[in-house]
């Protein structure tokens, strides 16, 4: 068969061959006994196996015995601690199992999943309790799991992780249990997909839901006040008693409470009470620190830094940003659109400081993830770009302020109604447009459009292949594409990806 | 890539480098005019639109006066303050390219339904 396959050239057998390596597993599985076969194919529902979840899976009580007996027959088991606890089979192994087990048994499949859930679940592993509960059809506890679990997983840093199960729940799912049809509501805010928040906002809005959510807060309208005041749809004063509203309902063991007390902070300086948003936002990053809330401690700290540099107090500034900084890289959000603020005031602290290459740097840090930042988390993505605009003039890059400015403008045609953000707005462009004279016009930076194009410069795909996955024409795409090249100063998609990757607007 | 590759590249994107210090065109602003940057992209730009000029100089021009502090709205104006001394067919013809780089993608959006 490889012989046909090759059309007649002589070339090497290595062992990733899809007909060796099937060839290979078969022999290894067609002479074990049948027992020891089923066994196999059963356990590969599991990523990682151990002898009493496999007894727990396949119902007996012999299959801890079983599994040492394979692990000595060495059949593709990899050991994964010292003491010989937990094991997992090789991945491609695992996958030929599984692709057994759909041939010879497809009607157990559900029930292994659920009885690995159930061990999990039992043994507080409740994330990996989750992924064998999506396999099966008991949609009422996956969802009521995700609940719980979305939270402390996106505190953790793995926003990544609560996309897949959301996903993988589907909207109709979503949409039956109202407290985490909120969360998905938070995954599009904080995502930046305007679309997705709106859409869960307004189930939200729509639903009632008596009872304690899953999700850990004090009630389904404590957090439908958050999510609606962290939209901030109908202006500060609304956002104001959304927050108040919930910060009263989460008590102070609650990891609602660090986030109710941050909107609350982020709503009086909305008003322009910058003294009273002090508070809350100290109390907000405390509160965070004790339920181990990465994110809000990130942008309680960055605002509070920006408010310190205000003053002139450059101390203070420093050692918040430090603390922020530091939980940035300790949890791995560098791409959480609430790390953008500590970015750009990394950027302000770096130009004080006379250090113009850490600033650079981090302006593009904070340049780079400005996507996410948009209209359906209005204050952040407003004051952000208004940071970094300011930045930019200072800098002697008029255009680049422009740039932002016209992004602001697009925000706020959206969200008019964002309390003194909007005066500084107009005290900025008023600034912007007595220097309108000057005669350099400088760099130009990447719009959010051409950003949105770059990663897909790695790829393969042409022109007409990304369009059609960005939605927009070919035309677009092209004139893009000369306008990134322009910018970047190169005229080869090869050196745009170099370019682009030295300076720090691609890769990790 | 080979020399001439390169300076074919460079003048089909409009790579403000080789236009200025291999053509020899200047491009930026003299000291001494009284014009301000912004209305003096405004201008090249009708000029570009009266000579019909390939799309990539639109964009391109569009791209200086946004950034010199024009607006979309006067950038529009300027199509309609020409076309009665260009004619319709040229201003029409100006529009994808302008449109570009304002980033309207304006084929997408006269082929959907809803507005974006």
């Amino acid at each position: 068969v490889i012989a046909k396959q090759s059309h007649g050239q002589v070339r090497t057998v290595t062992g990733e061959d899809r007909y060796v390596a099937d060839y290979l597993y078969r022999e290894a599985l067609t002479g074990q006994p049948k027992a020891v076969q089923r066994f196999l194919r059963r356990t590969a529902v599991l990523e990682q196996l151990c002898g009493p979840l496999c007894e727990a899976v396949l119902g007996s009580s012999t299959a801890a015995m079983q599994l040492r007996r394979i692990e000595a027959r060495s059949l593709f088991l990899t050991p994964l601690d010292g003491q010989r606890q937990w094991y997992r089979y090789h991945a491609l192994y695992r996958e030929f199992l599984l692709g057994e087990l759909r041939r010879t048994e497809p009607g157990i499949i559900l029930t292994l999943h659920r009885r690995a859930a159930d061990w999990y679940e039992s043994h507080g592993f409740p994330a990996l309790a989750l992924e064998h509960l999506l396999y099966t059809d008991d949609s009422d506890r996956s969802v009521r799991l995700t609940a719980r679990l979305c939270l402390p997983t996106y505190m953790a840093g793995q926003l990544s992780t609560v996309q897949r199960w959301l996903a993988a729940l589907g909207d109709a799912n979503i949409a039956c249990y109202p407290p985490l049809a909120v969360l998905a509501g938070w995954e599009g805010v904080l995502s930046g997909d305007t679309a997705k928040a709106e859409q869960w906002a307004a189930v939200v809005d729509a639903a009632s839901f008596e009872g304690e959510p899953a999700s850990g807060a004090a009630s389904f309208d404590s957090v439908r006040a958050q999510l609606r005041a962290g939209m901030c749809g109908s202006g500060p004063e609304q956002m104001m008693a959304d927050a108040a509203f919930s910060l009263a309902q989460e008590p102070v063991w609650s990891l609602w409470r660090g986030e109710a007390l941050w909107l609350l902070g982020e709503a009086y300086l909305l008003a322009g009470d910058l003294d009273k948003a002090r508070d809350p936002l100290i109390e907000a990053s405390a509160a965070s620190a004790a339920t181990g809330n990465a994110d809000t401690i990130v942008i309680c700290e960055s605002e509070l830094a920006w408010l310190a540099m205000e003053r002139g107090d450059w101390q203070e500034a420093a050692d918040r940003l430090a603390v922020a900084l530091a939980t940035i890289d300790e949890n791995r959000i560098h791409d959480y659109v609430t790390s953008l603020l500590a970015f750009s005031g990394a950027a302000r602290l770096a130009l004080h400081r006379g250090d113009s290459k850490e600033a650079h740097r981090q302006l593009t840090r904070a340049m780079r993830a400005r996507l996410s930042a948009t209209y359906v988390l209005p204050f952040v993505a407003v004051r952000l770009r208004l940071q970094l605009a300011r930045m930019y003039l200072a800098l002697a890059e008029p255009a680049t302020a422009r740039q932002l400015l016209r992004e602001i403008d697009d925000i706020v045609s959206r969200r008019p109604d964002l309390g003194t953000l909007i005066d500084e707005v107009r005290d900025f462009r008023d600034v912007l447009a007595s220097r309108a004279a000057s005669r350099a016009t400088g760099t130009l930076p990447l719009t959010p459009a051409e950003l949105r194009l770059l990663p897909y410069l790695q790829t393969h795909l042409t022109a007409e292949k990304i369009a059609e996955r960005l939605f927009v024409s070919r035309h677009t795409v092209k004139a893009e594409l000369r306008a990134i090249y322009r910018k970047l100063g190169v005229s080869s998609r090869d050196d745009a990806v170099q370019q682009a990757t030295a300076i720090g607007l691609l890769g990790g | 890539m080979v020399r001439f590759q390169q300076i074919l590249r460079r003048l089909a994107i409009i790579d403000e480098g080789v236009v200025q210090d291999q053509a020899g065109l200047r491009l930026g602003q003299a000291e001494a005019w009284v014009l301000d940057p912004k209305t003096a992209e405004l201008v090249r730009i009708a000029a570009l639109v009266a000579t019909r000029s390939p799309a990539v100089c639109l964009e391109w021009s569009t791209t200086r006066a946004m950034a010199a502090g024009a607006t979309e709205d006067e950038i529009t104006d300027v199509l309609l303050a020409i076309a009665p001394v260009t004619g319709l067919g040229r201003v029409v013809d100006a529009t994808p390219g302008v449109a570009n780089a304002l980033g309207y993608d304006i084929e997408t959006a006269l082929d959907n339904p809803i507005d974006h």
